[in-house]
């Protein structure tokens, strides 16, 4: 395949994009990194499957991006300038922490990275391995799709907020079904991949905005 | 026209209209259990796989009732074997609807519960069935905002059941992978541990099963409660479906002796922990969520029956006659929880003491219901668990013992909240509360756990076919 010369800068990216992913805590910024990452997973992907169904995981990737920024650019404005206003004044701090989760201090950062590169070491040595479970899988392949996992793992580790969530969850899958592509082609397991990742998007954007929606019942 | 598009497709257009005809709460209600009900009907009635004249309307084509269709170069199959899932799943789902309104679950239960139901029956008829996996993390999926619905913060339990639903897919797919073109015994004995592992991680986090059980109890607390036992019943209950499916494809799979001890060991571990903690929480969402995991350990222990070089695969009729008392029990006691909700600010303890005396039929359903689950004699689940028991205990007496101690521990918590239902002031008067339609149903609920209890011989042939379906013995 044409794309295999971009098989490592991929993986490059990949490592790249999901350690931004761990370390930002600026929602654009993140919801940047998702989208460059896909491209990366999009590389890696077709490698093994036609590029018209490899396309599909940039696709729905980029989709999954947009929706999260959709979501995150829709959200009402904190009103901080009334503060007389008091229940308005407590949901804006409650808009800010959505997106702020859990501030970042410096030794906060450091300790991320220092996982991070852990995970990478892991990667790296027991990527080599991963034909042992994966018949016809290329090492970059194994590479790109092990960082992802065990940085969407990380990412999962660190937060209880939706957005981090779902960005880690989608990281994680992503990871998954570039492994799963080596070894399975079906048109059907694409689509619904597909529609997971989109589904995790969707359901991610509720969770976000759900709090400040007004009560149904 | 094709069986799937009646039971996958149609519920599934039918949930994206009811949720834009949401603003009329009642009138969704209503369809959505008349839906399901006549979706239980076809189920039960139209002639799969032959031609179907339309009655008295001679002039209109017959139509031909296929049970294939095909997406994407798969097939989804609903043959007239599939009879007794499709009328489960309908059925079950057109009960908790009747629910749902008295229960205030908000307006997206019923088309989120009909679609739900049309993903859990794709997942059983897609082909390969291990696809169903993804069919199930989008039905899990599809829950969520009636977990966390709008104008509430999201719990952590809602985050921790999305991660491990999600988790669980690339486990199951993987392991599916390896599995398929191995029909019998594999010679390399490190593939079928690779298997093994593989799908004991992946129904574990699917099933919620220890460790990963963390999320029944958060989402009990957090989540209105007849929401929660919703997916408590549903989710855990297609995945364990699933599960036995899986190992009766692979009959090399199943008669390995590993398999069918880890099975006995986690539903033990389920069944005596659920109900040991249960017995000393202090929040009644908590305990109800406690005895979801007891349920899940027995169905675990149901399927360890069926399973290994000894097993006898009659038993598992019992994995199929547990679903009925477990989902009138669950449903009863979340009815009851949501109705006693509506009065206290939460249901912690603190919150509802003394509460029998204001809402009394609501108090009584709620501890009938835990009862039952905890298999008091008399009551719906008795008659299973009893078998279940002496089926345990003729293999081996401590695993019987230990699930005994689950029991007792239900049983406990059950005292426990009877003593905190009735405290209260000496001087405050014994009153109804609840409304007609609240007594009613919760009245009804009472009724079919007695009879349920008393009468098994009444329902589970029904459940049992299902089981002899599964083993390929009838139809």
């Amino acid at each position: 395949m044409a794309l295999g010369a971009y098989a490592i800068p991929a993986v490059v990216l990949v490592a790249i994009t999901s350690m931004i992913l761990l370390v930002s805590q600026d929602w654009r910024v993140s919801i940047s990194a998702l989208v460059v990452q896909y491209v990366g997973v999009f590389v890696l992907v077709a490698l093994d499957w036609p590029l018209e169904m490899a396309v599909s995981k940039l696709i729905a990737g980029w989709i999954a991006g947009a929706v999260l920024g959709m979501a995150a650019i829709s959200f009402p404005k904190p009103e901080t300038d009334e503060p007389d206003d008091e229940s308005l004044s407590d949901r804006g701090t409650s808009l800010l922490t959505t997106f702020l989760p859990d501030p970042v201090s410096l030794s906060a950062g450091i300790f991320r990275l220092v996982a991070a590169i852990l995970v990478g070491l892991t990667v790296f040595s027991i990527a080599p391995r991963a034909s042992d479970w994966i018949g016809s899988i290329q090492l970059a392949q194994a590479w790109g799709g092990l960082i992802l996992i065990g940085m969407g793992l990380l990412q999962l580790g660190f937060t209880a907020h939706p957005f981090r969530t779902i960005l880690g969850l989608l990281t994680a899958l992503a990871g998954f079904e570039i492994l799963y592509a080596v070894v399975e082609r079906s048109t059907l397991v694409a689509g619904l991949l597909a529609a997971v990742n989109l589904g995790l998007a969707l359901v991610g954007a509720y969770l976000m905005i759900a709090p400040f929606m007004e009560e149904t019942d | 026209m094709n069986t799937p598009t009646i039971w996958i497709i149609f519920p599934g257009i039918a949930a994206a209209i009811l949720y834009l005809l949401r603003r009329w709460k009642r009138a969704i209600n209503l369809a959505g259990v008349v839906l399901a009900l006549l979706l239980a009907w076809l189920a039960w009635k139209l002639p799969i796989g032959e031609t179907l004249s339309l009655g008295p309307f001679t002039r209109l084509p017959s139509i031909n009732l296929t049970d294939t269709m095909t997406i994407l170069g798969r097939r989804f199959i609903l043959d007239a074997a599939s009879r007794p899932f499709l009328i489960f799943i309908y059925l079950g789902i057109a009960l908790w609807f009747g629910g749902a309104y008295i229960a205030r679950t908000g307006i997206l239960f019923v088309p989120v519960g009909l679609a739900v139901a049309a993903l859990l029956t794709a997942a059983l008829a897609v082909e390969p069935f291990l696809f169903a996996a993804l069919l199930i993390e989008m039905a899990a999926l599809a829950c969520l905002p009636i977990l966390s619905p709008p104008g509430k913060p999201v719990g952590r339990g809602v985050l921790r059941f999305l991660t491990f639903q999600t988790l669980g897919v690339p486990f199951i797919l993987y392991a599916g992978l390896l599995l398929s073109g191995v029909q019998t015994t594999p010679e390399n004995p490190s593939l079928v541990i690779r298997i093994a592992i593989l799908m004991v991680l992946g129904f574990a986090f699917f099933t919620a099963i220890f460790p990963f059980h963390t999320w029944i109890p958060m989402i009990a607390e957090e989540a209105n409660p007849y929401t929660a036992a919703f997916v408590f019943f549903f989710i855990p209950g297609i995945v364990s479906l699933f599960a036995l499916e899986f190992l009766n494809r692979y009959p090399w799979l199943q008669a390995e002796p590993g398999v069918s001890t880890a099975l006995s060991f986690l539903g033990v571990l389920m069944v005596s922990i659920g109900g040991i903690w249960a017995a000393f929480q202090r929040h009644l969402g908590r305990i109800l969520g406690y005895a979801a995991i007891v349920e899940i350990g027995l169905s675990l222990l149901a399927i360890s029956l069926g399973a290994g070089r000894t097993a006898n695969p009659d038993l598992q009729n019992l994995f199929f006659a547990l679903f009925l008392p477990r989902g009138v029990g669950l449903a009863i006691w979340a009815l009851a929880l949501a109705t006693l909700q509506a009065q206290v600010k939460d249901l912690s303890f603190r919150s509802v003491q003394g509460l029998a005396r204001r809402a009394p039929v609501a108090a009584s359903s709620l501890l009938l219901a835990n009862f039952s689950l905890a298999g008091f004699p008399l009551l719906a689940s008795f008659p299973i668990d009893v078998a279940l028991w002496t089926a345990l205990s003729s293999q081996s007496l401590s695993v019987a013992l230990l699930v005994l101690l689950g029991f007792i521990g239900l049983l406990f918590a059950g005292f426990r909240t009877l003593a905190v239902l009735v405290m209260g002031q000496e001087n405050e008067d014994w009153r109804i509360t609840e409304t007609r339609p609240q007594l009613l149903l919760l009245g009804m609920g009472m009724g079919m756990l007695f009879l349920i209890g008393l009468l098994p011989q009444w329902f589970m042939p029904m459940m049992i076919n299902m089981a002899q379906i599964l083993r390929g013995g009838g139809g």
